[in-house]
């Protein structure tokens, strides 16, 4: 038998017992409320955008729905990314990541389609940073939450788990921010809802990433 | 009991804090361990901190390992990581190596170690004017003008100046008077 060495010689004593992690889907389906309360509070809290009725709001939910259904997809993807032997293919990484900017378009362009409200030249600078800055700072708590959850694990790419859980956190409250902005307007869309997004997806990258070499190290 | 069986059960006594459970996951892991990164090209030394390194990380993982799934992949997946941070962390120190090496030994077309060593005596045998000259044009690469306003003096006197520690310096060089 192999001696143990010095180095983890304290680990032989004692060692305090730890619980084994739930599955990826098991925790991703955990955090599903607080992506609920995200989702479901801004129109909540904010209120109903006004050209909700022309909408025909049964297809905006649905695609709401379909959008906040492929956020909580990244964050599946993430915890089981953040569980060492367990990361998804690079392939299946970059179809998923592709399908999310695909159902992102799609939805831009189903609302264009009905209603497509530009803002006014005078009020676009105070519309761009309210459409940018609110939802980063509304998915922030959730980004942290659910870089909290994967750091629970030992993700061994913390870069990829940090950008796919603020990719996740951005997509989840985007869903519920188009159901309150006034403007469907996709040069107003692009350009603030998914320039949020992106900055979500360096943000978590750049979190968990300084997370990993701070508690790491 | 086959080996993934008994890898399982370690970590499942281990994750309950059995501590008698490391040394025999030790005894029964680490010999793979050693043939991975041996694989890898690690040697000698390097291979026993890689794989305590390893084992280290398992034990800071150890939550994160699932007893329905098979032991392997997560401890390899592990074992990976650590090699590629070491790779990292020796890619580093290389680097900064090298840089003290270029610095003080002057590689890469510079000065030998003896050369820079004449040069510093004959700059110490040069007036203080002419040694700041020197220095800010041939070790800082500041242009003639910008010494000039920086000494707050005439660029043509400036040039007169280098001109003459110059020859000063190649002197003292020549005859050995360093």
């Amino acid at each position: 038998m192999s001696a143990l060495p010095d180095r983890l010689r304290p680990f032989a004593g004692e060692t305090p017992p730890v619980k084994a992690l739930r599955s990826p889907r098991a925790r991703a389906t955990l955090l599903l409320p607080a992506g609920v309360l995200f989702f479901a509070g801004i129109p909540l809290y904010f209120g109903l955008r006004p050209d909700i009725r022309w909408l025909r709001p049964l297809i905006l939910g649905g695609l709401s729905v379909c959008q906040f259904a492929i956020g909580w997809a990244l964050v599946y993807t993430s915890l089981r990314e953040s569980v060492p032997g367990r990361a998804v293919s690079t392939r299946a990484l970059i179809w998923l990541v592709a399908l999310a900017w695909v159902v992102l378009g799609a939805v831009t362009f189903a609302t264009a389609e009905v209603s497509s409200l530009r803002p006014s030249i005078a009020a676009w600078a105070r519309v761009f940073f309210i459409c940018l800055l609110y939802p980063i700072v509304i998915a922030a708590p959730l980004m942290m939450l659910l870089l909290y959850a994967a750091f629970r694990a030992f993700p061994v790419r913390p870069g990829i788990v940090g950008a796919l859980s603020g990719f996740a956190a951005g997509i989840t409250v985007d869903a519920g921010w188009r159901l309150y902005c006034h403007f469907g307007d996709p040069v107003h869309v692009f350009s603030t809802h998914m320039l949020g997004v992106a900055c979500l997806v360096v943000l978590g990258a750049l979190t968990a990433t300084a997370w990993a070499n701070i508690f790491r190290s | 009991m086959d080996s993934e069986a008994a890898f399982r059960e370690c970590m499942t006594a281990y994750q309950a804090g059995d501590g008698s459970a490391v040394e025999r996951l030790y005894a029964l892991f680490s010999p793979e361990l050693r043939r991975f990164f041996s694989t890898n090209r690690a040697t000698g030394p390097a291979v026993d901190d890689l794989v305590q390194e390893t084992f280290l990380k398992i034990h800071s993982a150890r939550r994160s390992f699932d007893p329905a799934r098979p032991f392997r992949p997560w401890a390899f997946a592990i074992a990976r990581h650590v090699f590629l941070m070491q790779q990292r962390a020796d890619t580093r120190r290389v680097r900064r190596e090298a840089d003290v090496v270029r610095q003080t030994a002057g590689t890469n077309g510079g000065p030998s170690l003896d050369l820079r060593r004449l040069v510093c005596q004959a700059l110490g045998c040069l007036t203080e004017e002419g040694r700041q000259v020197i220095r800010m044009r041939y070790l800082a690469g500041l242009e003639f003008d910008e010494i000039a306003s920086a000494l707050g003096i005439r660029s043509g006197t400036l040039r007169v100046r280098a001109s003459r520690a110059l020859e000063s310096m190649r002197r003292s060089l020549h005859t050995g008077n360093v």
